[in-house]
């Protein structure tokens, strides 16, 4: 039998519900994406504002939920908590990027990666939406919230430069690859007769790609929305970590023991620090940035779920038993 | 040579190559567990790799010569950079070149360069490039093709237009050499900000001073501390060698508080600081609630109990209340005591399988090595203890012996972190200059416009340039400076 979190009581079910419609907004922007249809985009972007409030209303329900069984302290405790967050976070991250910058074909990117948050948060049998009316004493502390909120606020801007990333490397290409197509047609090259078959064949895919292509933002925008939602992460980043050490000290008798999760946020922070002090040297171009933005992702993953699932130490979401004694 | 090892210091290359070299280090250190046993390494890894990686200093890497080594040289270069970027970044800021041709050249791969032609007089076009702009920009600075700075003022551009041309510098450009009556407007936003990633340099130079001063000064270390016990040394985590504190901790209490479900809710212990026979304080410390006294910080880090856990049996002899025929022994269950009444030996146990409502302890009472009656079971008193209200059950044998159970007696240790910090604070100050300057240097740009009027010879036709140099190569500001040319253009033509 599949596992899935959907509780009334626990809010989880209201998850579950935003999950679904994020999912039918995803459907909304992938149309857009090949039809460029402003209304498939315009009604995905209002389900994504509904699901939203959503997720919101659910938190309410969580929060309430957990203050009412005797737990003083926001559900933002355990592996669904955390996952959840993150695809709200994301979904928060979109919005504001839309609405700042219009961008429409961002939509798919940002949505399937909430979905995949949104969907290891329902699914996946170690992450449970009860909430116990107990947690471990080194949790009760009013450093939780704060450390939390800036890491994932943080985790969120660097899923958008992610997101953003990866438009810049197709529009990009795209945009490359016709500059030398048309460099080929002038030296009036021989093409290859397979590519040219398929490029008959897919002729109406490719004419809808590059419409998308078209519409989505020059690449002077995307570069720009990258290095400013970096910007915005690196700092919550060093926030976050700067907390998370005060908290450190606090509960464990120093700001820094190398735990892995800490080990691995300074990695991550180092990744974006190279990001930030790159586009100072010379010869580093745009497409390196993006690339940067994209890797880095892949880093801030690492820290966030390939630690824990992987490597157990402090702050290990799944096993109790593997923390330390308190 | 000096300068060429100042060049390879302050380069940006090189610092992105230590970043990547301290993060490939730590990942090795999240990979290879820190801090084990060598017998656990021998096991896990066989002999001849754990030589290897010892050799290497793998498994102890956050502190081996090359990770301090790398971060010393990030320091340096954070230092060299710095230092060399500085005086012209103030200079920047105080005394600005605001040379129209010296910003062109300098900046050109990034500055945005628009001329127009205008029939209005210089002194209206730049009062009304000082309204369009004014509200992005902020106040600018009047100059007139020489060098001289006036603070230009609404109102005042009768006395603008009347700045002598006499002044002016032969080393501007063509156009300026082939008319001396030029003025330009300079506009300079958020250059102060300028100096923000040097301090956001010097936050991080702080807080790695403060780790530095905190290994080579501080500890942290460890002890367990018993129930009623007193200590004065604890032992470093790094390699168990003994500290000797400068005051004595005695363990008062300890409680693990627990949920309904059984699962740990709080661990405390009370402690008591003793410095030269005389109490200072008590104090019960919790997990996120340590004590501090004299610049050390005590923590909770874990319990355990030091003996088992024991029953409190009271032994008596109904028959004679002589004071010899009672006696209190803690028994731990399963093992044989003697209570040395009526040479009576007995040991305490649990019920495998208890009945429902029975009480699931009972006493067997043993001579000659066998065990002589059957399980005494107990019944519950109508009394209960004073200390902690607990109850009371009572077993007897061969109507003269009595047993009392009078609850468990629990044995615990505390185990409490004790680190001396004289970092703390410096990082906490390093990280504070480190976060505000990062926000300042990420969203308080420097940005700079000029806008240069020059006449042609009848004064009919005006030459009109503007220059915008953004921080960063940025869409939005261009589309901004479009839109603003626009309404300029619009005023001026």
């Amino acid at each position: 039998m599949i596992h899935m979190n959907a509780s009334i009581l626990d809010g989880s079910f209201y998850f579950t519900i935003s999950l679904l419609m994020i999912i039918i907004s995803f459907i909304g922007y992938f149309i857009y994406m090949f039809t460029t249809n402003k209304l498939a985009s315009t009604a995905s972007f209002v389900i994504v504002l509904a699901a939203f409030a959503l997720q919101t209303f659910a938190f309410i329900i969580r929060w309430r939920y957990s203050y009412q069984i005797g737990i003083y302290i926001p559900p933002l405790i355990d592996l669904y908590d955390s996952l959840v967050f993150f695809a709200y976070v994301i979904l928060f991250g979109f919005i504001l990027l839309k609405l700042f910058y219009n961008f429409n074909s961002l939509g798919f990117i940002m949505t399937f990666i909430s979905i995949c948050a949104l969907g290891f948060a329902t699914f996946y049998p170690l992450s449970t939406s009860t909430i116990e009316p107990y947690i471990i004493p080194a949790l009760k502390s009013y450093w939780l919230l704060y450390h939390i909120i800036s890491l994932f606020l943080a985790y969120g801007a660097f899923a958008a430069a992610f997101g953003i990333g990866i438009l810049f490397l197709i529009k990009y290409n795209q945009t490359n690859k016709y500059n030398k197509d048309k460099d080929v047609k002038q030296s009036s090259k021989k093409i290859n007769p397979i590519k040219k078959i398929a490029s008959v064949i897919f002729y109406p895919f490719i004419l809808l790609y590059k419409q998308f292509i078209l519409l989505s933002p020059s690449i002077d925008i995307l570069d720009e929305a990258i290095y400013k939602v970096v910007v915005f992460g690196f700092l919550f980043l060093s926030i976050g970590i700067v907390i998370g050490a005060a908290w450190a000290d606090n509960a464990w008798g120093g700001y820094w023991s190398w735990d892995p999760k800490e080990t691995w946020s300074l990695i991550t922070w180092i990744t974006y620090a190279v990001f930030i002090h790159a586009r100072l040297t010379k010869g580093w171009n745009e497409k390196k940035m993006a690339w940067i933005a994209v890797i880095g992702f892949i880093v801030v993953i690492c820290t966030y779920l390939g630690v824990d699932l992987l490597i157990p130490g402090l702050h290990s979401y799944i096993s109790p038993g593997a923390a330390p004694v308190l | 040579m000096l300068s060429k090892l100042n060049k390879f210091f302050s380069s940006i290359k090189l610092a992105i190559i230590l970043f990547i070299l301290i993060a490939a280090v730590s990942i090795i250190g999240t990979v290879i567990d820190q801090g084990d046993t060598i017998a656990q390494y021998k096991i896990i890894y066989g002999n001849t790799v754990f030589h290897i990686l010892y050799w290497l200093g793998f498994l102890n890497i956050y502190n081996s010569w090359y990770f301090v080594g790398l971060a010393a040289l990030l320091i340096l270069t954070m230092i060299i950079s710095s230092a060399n970027k500085l005086p012209n970044i103030i200079k920047n800021i105080v005394d600005p070149n605001t040379s129209f041709d010296y910003a062109l050249k300098k900046n050109s791969y990034k500055a945005k360069y628009i001329t127009m032609q205008s029939s209005k007089s210089p002194s209206e076009i730049l009062n009304f490039a000082e309204k369009t702009f004014g509200k992005k920009f902020g106040k600018p600075v009047l100059k007139n093709i020489g060098e001289n700075i006036n603070h230009f003022k609404s109102g005042e551009n009768e006395k603008v237009q009347k700045i002598s041309s006499k002044n002016g510098d032969a080393s501007n450009n063509a156009d300026n050499k082939k008319n001396n009556s030029g003025n330009f407007l300079f506009f300079s936003k958020n250059s102060i900000f300028r100096i923000s990633p040097n301090i956001a340099h010097l936050g991080a130079i702080v807080i790695l001073a403060g780790v530095f001063l905190g290994v080579t000064l501080g500890y942290r270390s460890y002890t367990n501390i018993k129930v009623g016990q007193t200590v004065q040394h604890s032992y470093l985590l790094k390699n168990n060698n003994p500290v000797l504190l400068p005051f004595k901790i005695k363990l008062d209490n300890y409680v693990t508080k627990y949920y309904k479900n059984g699962m740990p809710k709080a661990y405390i212990s009370t402690l008591t600081i003793i410095k030269k026979h005389i109490t200072i304080l008590t104090k019960s410390i919790r997990v996120n609630h340590p004590l501090t006294y004299d610049g050390i910080t005590v923590y909770q880090a874990s319990y355990g109990h030091y003996k088992p856990n024991a029953a409190q049996i009271l032994v008596l002899n109904l028959k004679n209340s002589n004071k010899n025929n009672k006696r209190l022994i803690y028994a731990v269950p399963g093992k044989i005591y003697n209570s040395k009444i009526n040479n009576i030996k007995f040991s305490f146990n649990f019920f495998k399988h208890p009945a429902k409502d029975q009480i699931p302890f009972y006493i067997s009472v043993i001579k000659n090595d066998k065990t002589v009656s059957s399980p005494l079971v107990f019944q519950e008193l109508p009394y209960r203890t004073k200390k902690g209200n607990m109850p009371l059950f009572f077993a007897k044998y061969n109507d003269n012996i009595a047993f009392i159970f009078a609850g468990i007696k629990t044995y615990y240790y505390s185990g409490v972190e004790i680190t001396k910090n004289v970092d703390t604070d410096i990082v906490w100050i390093g990280s504070a200059i480190l976060i505000f300057a990062l926000f300042f240097s990420f969203f308080f740009n420097q940005q700079s416009l000029w806008v240069r009027v020059t006449s042609s010879e009848n004064e009919k036709i005006n030459k009109v340039e503007i220059l915008s140099v953004p921080h960063k190569k940025f869409a939005s500001f261009y589309s901004m400076m479009d839109r603003l040319t626009e309404i300029l253009k619009k005023q001026i033509l």
